[in-house]
């Protein structure tokens, strides 16, 4: 009696062994599901990296609603309140988080970092992430964000270089900045002296003082204004683009936005670029690599853009030389 | 040694000998095992050869990818030269745009026939006049004043990114040497090349330069971090330039990757460039199938070998069942064989299924010759042997077909005569053979020769009836002379001389009457007693012989109580010989019934017999002599002691009388209390036997002798 119960046993363990021995032969795929994506916009200025971002996820084989859906806040601009988007992502289970700008960043870095510090943070235009403290190097983040930074301490002096193109009666180059590592303003001085033009470089520590400081400087002929690449500039732009046509100076922009807004040109990175980066590092991701194993990618595309309307406005004349190197001229 | 071990023994195969037959199965064991690895071998170094091809294909795919690319972007180059050609003018913008249309250019500049740099564009630093060098003493300009494309070894950027600066002759249309125009091509595309092909889920594709430095990986941290690589024997086969594929299925080209497992890896180069480019894929992942390949072949090969050990196992147990079996059938034969009686058995369509030797030779009949005939087969045979023995089934059934016994009590016993191959009296028993559970398979007749029994029972029967006719006369002269001096024909006698000579007289009735019992116990085991059947009132019949021993009961002083019929009942019997049975029976009442006891006779009819009941209470007959009863000459214990006289044929007489008449005596006794006597008589005439049958008992009494 025992022996046949024994028997019946083995034989049902032999059986079901067998079976699953079998099933694991022609595993089947699951079931692909829908993967979650939270994204913090950072209206209306990095709004063209968050349309690059979808464009590229679209090509690579992300379909909206088919196979991706994005879980969008548009709170990139306040600190706080990105963080409530972030908190609310994780709520609803996302599986990785877009951010555009650097608020962003820093609020999906300290909320992921408390709440879940695996679910991969893709950052798109974050000037010196490495000097933010929110990646170890370049190389490798060191934990769950990877993204891509505009390189603008790079292309500064190169911005420069193009500025004294565009407008070759260049004398001074005005240059209020804020954070020297985002702006690389060294970099420029050492540039500027290669250049042979005079250079005058004003820390401002805030929106108020760089305010003051542009409506009481005494602006004379061959002076240009350099807009910063930091907060300060940024949030700023248009009153200094205003008053640069006011004073009839030329004002060089650091992205196509500046030159929409009225900067005499702009030369920096395509942030439709940086958002197409974004999403082949998001893609990645989707495919299995971890964030720390990607690095922080420079952004792919500078892009000239020039502004004739400006030009007009402030008397200057551009050669053909120069608008051929342009890639976007505004009439 | 039990017969069965003996025979089984005896009976051996050889090959169920154990070292033999494990031998065998050892054999097989090793065929199947070397039929499967050869066929695992076979297998997995297929699948090997394909995962290996597969790898190579996908290096392949990768090299293609990279060479397009690289393509694609040499001849942006060739346009650019051709193009300052014919606008030296432009030179600044034609490679800006050349630049700005090819991310992967990091750094553009031109220099003149001689060796000095014109132009230098880069994409991100501002490079002044004061930055312009002599390039003349280069390898790259050496090799491109001789009209050749160079390629420099990689270089990292600041940031870490392989590059490679490409030389190219600006030459006119003419095909005269006016300079050179250099390019640093970066490298980093190849890294997004890598991440799109896919090496299996686990594996990857990896690029690495004439040094063994990883330049392109789907994971970009490793190329930033500036990994070497020559530590792999793959990569060292690729880089030294003469080797330029290698298909990984030599052990040695594994190495462990950088999560510590062990790949599986092989690889091309990329020639003009020394590269080397390399598929890995875990060890365990890329032989999956293989390592399957191997399970299922060695399950399936144990299992084999388990089926086969089972097999082996069973068969030599049933092997060894059979051999057993075999041997006790010769067992059961031998003792059949050996048998002093002869046996036949045979279906119900009396089909001969074994013949003992013994019944062979009964019957004069060959060794063998008649298992599986058919009896009816038989009937025609004219052989003498055959007919001797068909007259061994002379039991016919009701519808006078050969009698086949269904039913597993009966038995059937007759006496048969045969001539061939000698005269013999054959005493055939037929018995039903049934199976454990009952059912009767077939029947068996058991053949005994009584020949010298029965010579034997004749001899003393005619002894016993000659001794007794010779002991008659004389006796009867006597009673006949004791009778006449008695009756005082010779005058008279004294009262002490008629005394003596009437004990004398009545010694000599005895002696005459027990000479009359042993003739008629003689007669009757003969079958030779004589009835003569004939419709007679049996209660006054039976009135009668009460009446008779009326003198004897008054003596006694007995309470006779005799059951007064008012319907006369007639049966069928013989007068005198029924006369005898009761009267024994009634004597018996008489004699052992002590004074004053009490006998009563009484009827009674259940059909289809009619029953007389005689009751006494008498001395009985002791429990343990029962059973002896009706053979001849027996007498209680209890009686012997009362009386000295009786020969002891009485009942048994009395017995075979009313077997012979188709009735049964039935006898109950308790020693001390009393015997009744029930004689039970058929009713119909069509019950009485109308034969007349020797008696067994008395065959079997003398065969005790």
């Amino acid at each position: 009696m025992y022996k046949k119960v024994f028997l019946s046993v083995i034989a049902v363990i032999i059986l079901v062994a067998a079976f699953y021995y079998f099933l694991s032969f022609i595993q089947n795929g699951s079931e692909e599901k829908i993967i979650k994506i939270g994204v913090v916009r950072t209206p209306p200025a990095l709004d063209v990296a968050w349309e690059g971002f979808k464009r590229k996820m679209d090509e690579l084989g992300w379909r909206e609603g088919k196979n991706i859906e994005y879980v969008v806040e548009a709170s990139g601009n306040n600190f706080e309140e990105a963080k409530k988007s972030i908190d609310k992502f994780l709520k609803d289970g996302v599986d990785m988080i877009y951010t555009m700008g650097v608020s962003s960043t820093r609020a999906a870095k300290e909320v992921t970092a408390e709440k879940n510090p695996n679910l991969p943070v893709v950052f798109g235009v974050v000037s010196d992430p490495v000097g933010g403290g929110l990646v170890q190097s370049e190389v490798s983040s060191g934990n769950n964000l990877t993204g891509v930074t505009p390189s603008q301490e790079i292309v500064g002096s190169k911005r420069l270089e193009i500025f004294l193109e565009i407008s070759p009666d260049l004398k001074r180059i005005i240059f209020p900045w804020n954070d020297p590592k985002t702006t690389g303003v060294n970099e420029l001085k050492n540039t500027a002296s290669l250049l042979k033009i005079e250079f005058l470089d004003k820390k401002v520590e805030s929106v108020d003082e760089l305010d003051s400081f542009l409506s009481s400087f005494l602006f004379r002929k061959g002076d240009g204004i350099l807009r910063a690449t930091d907060s300060v500039s940024a949030g700023r732009t248009k009153q200094m683009i205003a008053l640069a046509i006011d004073k009839k100076i030329p004002l060089a922009g650091t992205n196509l936005g500046d030159t929409r807004n009225g900067a005499l040109f702009s030369y920096g990175a395509s942030y439709a670029v940086i958002g197409e980066q974004a999403a082949v590092l998001v893609h990645k991701i989707l495919r299995g690599a971890k964030p720390s194993e990607l690095p922080i990618e420079g952004a792919n595309q500078i892009e000239l853009a020039v502004n004739l309307k400006t030009a007009e406005l402030i008397g200057l004349d551009i050669s053909d030389k120069f608008l051929s190197k342009a890639d976007l001229v505004i009439k | 040694m039990s017969p069965i071990r003996f025979f089984s023994e005896n009976n051996k195969d050889r090959w169920l000998a154990a070292p033999v037959f494990w031998a065998f199965i050892f054999t097989a064991a090793v065929f199947v095992l070397f039929t499967s690895a050869a066929f695992v071998y076979l297998a997995v170094k297929t699948i090997r050869s394909e995962v290996s091809s597969l790898h190579l294909e996908i290096a392949d795919r990768a090299r293609t990818k990279i060479a397009d690319s690289i393509d694609r972007l040499l001849n942006e180059q060739k346009r650019a030269s051709r193009d300052l050609v014919l606008d030296k003018k432009s030179a600044e913008e034609i490679l800006s745009l050349m630049l700005k249309e090819n991310k992967e250019f990091d750094q553009a500049s031109l220099a003149d026939a001689g060796g000095r740099e014109t132009l230098k564009i880069n994409k991100f630093a501002v490079v002044v006049k004061k930055e312009l060098s002599d390039i003349a003493l280069t390898s790259g300009f050496r090799a491109v004043s001789q009209g050749e494309n160079y390629y420099s070894q990689v270089f990292f950027t600041k940031r870490g990114e392989p590059s490679i600066s490409v030389f190219m002759p600006i030459n006119s249309l003419r095909g005269d040497f006016l300079g050179v125009i250099v390019t640093d091509l970066n490298l980093k595309f190849m890294w997004d090349l890598m991440s799109e092909i896919k090496v299996g889920d686990q594996g990857r594709v990896y690029v690495v330069d004439g040094q063994g430095n990883l330049i392109a990986d789907p994971n970009p941290s490793l190329v930033l971090r500036g990994e070497n690589l020559l530590s792999r024997r793959i990569v060292r086969t690729l880089t030294e330039g003469e080797i330029v594929l290698v298909d990984g299925l030599d052990p040695k080209d594994r190495y462990e990757d950088f999560e510590g497992r062990t790949v599986f890896a092989s690889g091309l180069s990329f020639e003009p460039l020394q590269w080397g480019i390399i598929t890995e894929e875990p060890l365990a992942d890329a032989f999956l199938a293989s390592r399957r390949t191997m399970a299922v072949g060695i399950t399936l090969s144990l299992a084999t070998i388990i089926l086969l050990l089972i097999l082996a196992v069973i068969t030599r147990s049933l092997a060894r069942a059979t051999n057993f079996l075999k041997a006790e059938q010769i067992h059961t034969f031998s003792v059949i064989s050996n048998l002093t009686d002869g046996i036949i058995e045979y279906s119900s369509d009396f089909k001969i299924l074994m013949v003992n030797p013994e019944a062979e030779r009964l019957f004069g009949i060959k060794n063998g010759e008649l298992k599986g005939k058919l009896l009816s087969g038989m009937e025609r045979s004219s052989a003498p042997g055959d007919k001797s023995f068909l007259s061994a089934f002379t039991d016919i059934s009701k519808n006078g077909a050969l009698k086949f016994l269904f039913d597993k009590k009966e038995i059937l016993s007759s006496e048969v005569n045969i001539s061939y191959p000698v005269e013999k009296t054959l005493e055939v028993t037929t018995v039903p053979i049934a199976s454990p559970n009952g059912l009767v398979i077939s029947n068996a007749k058991i053949l005994r020769d009584i020949t010298r029994e029965k010579l034997l029972n004749m001899m003393k029967s005619e002894f016993l009836t000659i001794a007794a006719h010779q002991l008659r006369t004389p006796l009867s002269a006597v009673k006949w002379t004791l009778k006449t001096i008695l009756d005082g024909d010779f005058g008279n006698l004294n009262s002490r001389q008629k005394d003596f000579l009437e004990k004398g007289y009545m010694t000599n009735e005895r002696m005459i009457h027990l000479v009359g019992d042993l003739l008629d116990a003689s007669r009757i085991e003969e079958g030779r007693f004589g009835y003569e059947f004939k419709e007679n009132d049996i209660v006054s019949f039976m009135e009668e012989l009460v009446k008779n021993l009326e003198p004897r009961v008054e003596e006694k002083k007995l309470k006779m109580q005799f059951q007064k019929v008012a319907k006369s009942q007639v049966l069928f019997f013989d007068r005198e010989k029924m006369a005898l049975a009761l009267n024994n029976i009634l004597d018996n009442a008489v004699n052992y019934t002590p004074e004053s006891g009490r006998i009563s006779v009484s009827f009674r009819t259940v059909p289809p017999y009619f029953e007389i009941l005689v009751e006494d209470s008498g001395v009985g007959i002791p429990k343990s002599q029962r059973n002896r009863l009706y053979t001849k000459f027996f007498r209680g214990d209890n009686v012997i002691k009362m009386q000295t006289e009786g020969s002891g044929l009485g009942l048994f007489i009395a017995r075979n009388i009313v077997v012979a008449h188709g009735g049964e005596i039935r006898i109950d006794s308790e020693e001390g209390k009393g015997t009744s006597v029930l004689f039970r008589l058929p009713m119909k005439k069509e019950l009485v036997p109308l034969k007349e049958e020797p008696i067994k008992e008395f065959n079997e009494f003398l065969r005790g002798f």
